[in-house]
């Protein structure tokens, strides 16, 4: 495993002069993925072939995801045994599902294929908002907008958003605004977005700036748009009432929109799978827990994500998978299978990762045998949902709404994220924090000096990495790198397990 | 008798101590950084050398340890550790009582809590932006028309103080020509300056977990106004130095030097 | 049986040439150079900016 640094080609480009030699097994798993990644993708193509190379031909953010192997060598690099089979086994998932969402966005768009009737038949709606409350409309396809043309790629490729945030600025927004917004703004303006969809369901998640970028969409769609809004204090019964009359609107807008009637059996179907799923998922975090973590780093939080706002209960192969992983992790831990090749540190990641350093806990396990066992984007809704009774139900996805991604730790008060954070460093038995410091987010700001104060009562190894969410310009992945090494020299006196990669060029990189 | 050799590369000032194997100081060297920062640590050495008579060259050095701003490296050192614990091993060796450290360098500024052995147990880092660094410092000693040494002194008699509301050294110091073209007292102008960098330095302090026992290293530590202005901020009493603070990284890595050196 | 050799054959062939193709990195390799290629058609297109 050692001097996977010396496997980058030194251009900046980063592409591996070769891929590992894992062993026998291992490499022969690896190879087989790599062939049910192409399998997935040339499926794909092959779909409808004329579509997907207009569709390459068009739009910039498809080239990027011709490099979705790369994408998920980075997320292996250095795995072994159960630990590499479960990461493929997510990543893959993710391919399937991904490569699904851009057939049917080709198809649906208008730009590539004018007189398709799908186009009438997709609800688009922001990425953020998680897909169950969609699901009681199984007549129609709801795409996530953003997901395929700039977030999902923004972590594929890390080149993608400078474009699209230059453009934005051209415009007059302000270049220290979010960079998650503002690429979304900048797709907008470069008219990259595909052109399909009877209506767009907005929000204002995660915070205030998706609200500017709203103004682009509406402007670019044209679509009659609704704008879900979800409470900030989610620990108050008082606005719980309000937050279900939001899922109702909701419900009310598509049904005018579509003609489709809410149907309450699909609904409560897709809720028990979210239930299924949940379980599945909390047998995880336990297994994270013990001495013997069977899955660490951006694995965990990147699949969480994606169905927690993909699927909602909607698509069954996310529960097959998780079967198998769960199978895996369990066989696993009854072996003592330890879960990479020296486990220094037990590491829990907080606040937003870097889009474009998603494998940055994948560095930290391979150069400083820091391993992530819990991170915050994971930790978000737990809820089970009721499967019963309507109201209870919608209940419950409200609250489920209220604790989405970077909305649940950020908003409703210091304890969601300052106490929960040392809540999990206890429960997790962690002796480091990796605090992530998105330099243009104002969302925890306020809190830095709590977390140092805290942080030395609690003799806990804190290390700020600052980033800037999807704009790798400002803070590369190599000064990210070099924050972390510099705590780790300086402070913790370590020397690097892998020292090929304590310092690498991989600016130009995907 | 045995020399170990440790030199600082600073994005302005390019430093270089030798000691020998007691820990006596026996040459530094305090140079401008050239562009390329091998060449200023060729020369510094050199330079260096040249003071101690049992020296020829930097070859006969029985340990060299390089560090540096950002990735400027001594590529021929034995060994290059990070500036931060090298400052933090200078300070110590100094004063073994200090027990933080506020370093404004040239373009960056850090605060670092020292453990009892010298190491660091703590830092805090603001390289991103040259507000309140030496940069800044120049920059406003430009428009007074000063020297840096004429300027550190000038607002420790100001009765008042103007504060200066820019946070980029650029817009700051438009900001004080304008006061200076206003007539405003040119002391208490100064005085806002070097209470806008304590304020700075301040934040990077508590960050590193910085209470008492403080220093200022770094070329202005120098400034006897950001030293008074510091005081004020932070309420507690600064520590001098014996050594000139601005050579502890350097003395920080010839120290580092010695005792591996002596090790081996 | 002679098919059976022939099919064999085949898959062994194929077996060697994806391998080597996996293990070189040869996919992205010419992938990089593909992006890069794109990527200037991408940044000459004409777009309606109007919003």
């Amino acid at each position: 495993m050692a001097d996977l640094g010396k496997l980058y080609s030194e251009d900046r480009k980063a592409v591996l002069k070769h891929r590992e030699w894992r062993g026998f097994r291992d490499t022969m798993y690896d190879y087989y993925r790599w062939l049910v990644t192409w399998k997935d993708m040339i499926v794909m193509v092959l779909k409808a072939p004329v579509s997907t190379v207009k569709g390459l031909w068009r739009y910039r953010w498809m080239a990027s995801y011709l490099s979705t192997p790369s994408f998920i060598d980075r997320h292996t690099a250095g795995l072994r045994g159960t630990h590499l089979r479960i990461v493929h086994l997510h990543f893959n998932m993710i391919v399937k599902h991904a490569t699904g969402l851009i057939h049917t966005s080709f198809v649906a768009d208008e730009k590539i294929n004018p007189k398709n009737k799908l186009s009438k038949k997709i609800v688009l709606t922001d990425e953020i908002i998680p897909n169950e409350i969609f699901s009681g409309f199984p007549n129609l396809t709801v795409i996530p907008l953003q997901t395929i043309p700039i977030f999902l790629t923004s972590m594929v490729d890390q080149q993608i958003t400078p474009p699209y945030l230059e453009v934005t600025e051209s415009f007059g927004v302000p270049a220290d605004v979010c960079p998650l917004p503002s690429a979304e703004a900048g797709v907008a303006i470069e008219d990259d977005y595909p052109k399909m969809g009877c209506c767009m369901v907005a929000t204002n998640m995660p915070c205030d700036g998706s609200v500017m970028n709203s103004t682009f969409l509406d402007r670019r769609l044209n679509l009659p748009v609704h704008l879900f809004n979800i409470p900030l204090r989610y620990n108050d019964e008082d606005v719980q009432e309000y937050a279900v009359e939001e899922v109702k609107e909701l419900i009310k807008f598509i049904e005018e929109q579509t003609g489709e009637k809410f149907d309450w059996d699909v609904f409560f179907e897709a809720l028990k799978n979210s239930n299924k799923q949940l379980g599945y998922e909390m047998e995880k975090w336990d297994i994270n827990k013990t001495d013997c973590p069977q899955m660490t780093g951006a694995a965990f939080w990147l699949y969480r994500i994606y169905y927690f706002n993909l699927s909602g209960g909607v698509d069954k192969r996310f529960l097959k998978v998780d079967k198998k992983v769960n199978k895996l992790m369990l066989k696993g831990y009854e072996k003592k299978e330890p879960v990479s090749k020296e486990m220094r540190h037990r590491a829990v990641v907080w606040s937003c990762p870097a889009n474009y350093y998603t494998s940055f806990a994948n560095w930290l396990e391979n150069c400083w045998g820091m391993n992530v066992v819990m991170d915050m984007e994971t930790m978000i809704s737990y809820i089970r949902y009721n499967t019963e009774d309507k109201e209870q139900a919608l209940k419950d996805v409200a609250k489920t709404y209220q604790r989405s991604i970077m909305r649940k730790h950020t908003k409703g008060g210091y304890r969601n994220v300052v106490d929960e954070l040392w809540r999990i460093v206890e429960e997790y038995d962690a002796d480091t924090v990796i605090m992530y410091d998105q330099i243009s987010c104002k969302g925890m700001d306020g809190l830095a000096g709590i977390f140092d104060d805290q942080a030395r009562e609690r003799n806990i190894n804190f290390i700020w990495v600052k980033q800037d969410l999807m704009d790798p310009r400002t803070i590369s992945r190599r000064d990210m790198r070099e924050q972390v090494n510099k705590y780790m020299q300086t402070v913790l006196q370590e020397e690097p397990l892998d020292p090929s990669l304590v310092d690498f060029e991989d600016d130009l990189a995907w | 008798m045995k020399y170990f050799g440790g030199c600082d590369v600073g994005s302005t000032y390019t430093k270089c101590v030798i000691l020998d194997e007691n820990g006596k100081m026996v040459a530094n060297v305090t140079n401008r950084s050239k562009i390329n920062p091998v060449a200023s640590a060729e020369i510094a050495l050199g330079d260096a050398v040249a003071q101690v008579s049992g020296l020829n060259s930097a070859e006969e050095l029985s340990y060299l340890i390089g560090t540096g701003y950002g990735r400027n490296k001594v590529p021929f050192a034995d060994e290059n550790i990070s500036e931060i614990s090298c400052h933090a091993m200078g300070v110590h060796v100094t004063n073994p009582e200090v027990k933080a450290i506020i370093d404004i360098g040239g373009q960056d500024v850090k605060g670092i809590s020292i453990d009892t052995d010298g190491t660091v147990k703590n830092f805090a880092m603001n390289d991103k932006c040259a507000a309140g660094t030496g940069r800044f410092y120049e920059a406003m000693a430009n428009a007074f028309e000063m020297t840096l040494p004429e300027f550190s002194k000038l607002s420790l008699n100001a009765k008042n103080t103007i504060p200066i509301t820019a946070q980029c050294t650029v817009f700051a110091e438009s900001e004080v020509i304008s006061l200076v073209g206003e007539g405003k007292p040119m002391d208490e102008i100064a005085a806002g300056i070097q209470l806008a960098v304590a304020k700075r330095c301040f934040v990077m302090a508590k960050k590193a977990g910085a209470t008492d026992s403080i220093t200022l290293t770094g070329g202005c530590a120098k400034n006897d106004g950001l030293k008074k202005a510091i005081e004020k901020v932070l309420k507690i009493k600064v520590f001098e130095l014996s050594t000139d603070p601005q050579l502890m990284g350097a003395l920080g890595a010839a120290e580092y030097a010695r005792q591996k050196g002596l090790a081996k | 049986m002679e098919v059976l050799f022939i099919i064999l054959g085949v898959i062994l062939a194929l077996f060697v040439i994806t391998f080597t193709i996996y293990f070189f990195n040869m996919d992205m390799k010419l992938i990089r150079k593909v992006y890069d290629l794109l990527g200037k058609h991408y940044d000459t297109m004409k777009r309606d900016k109007k919003l």
